[in-house]
């Protein structure tokens, strides 16, 4: 059976380790404001923050919070599975109005490279040093239950020991996230 | 000369999102890449974007572009020769 270490979940303006509140700010603080706050909270020097889009704010204050005290964890032997349902959606918006307009027809390269919603993968194991694979997947329903044979398989038949899958939705300036970190128990065949 | 190079500082930090760098922070003289600023790859084409939307420039030969964006004072520099060229 795996054991799950932690798991964080961002919804409302909050965010909650394992269930307990650790940060809030008012409701009316949407959009930028709270992943900005948030990150000011965390009390560490990452610029980079503050170059990337919602998603990948969203998925690395999430992820933040899960590695914060998970000093045993093996970056090394970690995987990453993240879904949504609304992909880079927002990044995607962003970067059309950067070049709809013909006669001001200037695309942003640092808009540009968001426009894919695995990258927030690659900013959270660029910021932990995890090695392990990584897959993003697209789901309406948020549901892993539909993921559960290909999490399976991998974690059976990929050199992993710990799994970080959640899914993370940046949506009309709401930010909603839930992110697990398991310790693994492989099946032996 | 001193007016373009404190344009250049906030429009870099704006455009870069340098949102813990204020302007009396960057040295015009100092590099903006590696040991500097720190700028990456993808600030490099923003620099270039920059250029290109605020001063109707554009780079003819990418080889130039080291010794353009070393710094704020010779990207002033490159903004002033082409002005008066």
């Amino acid at each position: 059976m795996n054991h799950e270490i932690r798991n964080v979940k961002i919804a409302g303006n909050k965010i909650y380790v394992n269930e307990v509140e650790v940060f809030a700010l008012p409701h009316e603080m949407k959009g930028d404001a709270f992943l900005n706050e948030a990150f000011k909270n965390l009390e560490i020097s990452y610029p980079k923050f503050y170059k990337m889009d919602n998603l990948c704010k969203l998925g690395f204050l999430a992820a933040e919070h899960l590695f914060i005290t998970a000093d045993k964890v093996d970056h090394r032997n970690t995987i990453v599975f993240l879904s949504n349902k609304n992909s880079s959606l927002q990044t995607d918006r962003n970067h059309f109005e950067k070049i709809r307009q013909s006669e001001s027809y200037f695309p942003s390269p640092s808009i540009f490279v968001y426009t894919l919603p695995n990258i927030v993968i690659g900013e959270i194991c660029i910021r932990h040093k995890i090695m392990g694979e990584g897959a993003f997947f697209l789901s309406e329903n948020h549901n892993f239950e539909d993921l559960n044979d290909i999490l399976e398989y991998s974690v059976n038949h990929l050199p992993c020991k710990y799994l970080l899958y959640g899914d993370l939705e940046t949506e009309n300036s709401e930010h909603t996230a839930h992110f697990r970190l398991l310790e693994l128990k492989k099946k032996h065949h | 000369m001193e007016d373009l190079i404190e344009k250049l500082k906030l429009q870099i930090i704006d455009q870069l999102n340098l949102a813990e760098v204020k302007p009396e922070d960057i040295d015009p003289g100092q590099p903006l890449f590696g040991d500097g600023l720190g700028l990456d790859s993808i600030d490099a084409l923003e620099l270039i974007v920059l250029l290109e939307k605020e001063y109707g420039l554009k780079l003819d030969k990418p080889s130039d572009g080291k010794q353009i964006f070393h710094s704020i004072n010779s990207m002033a520099e490159f903004i002033r020769s082409q002005k008066t060229s």
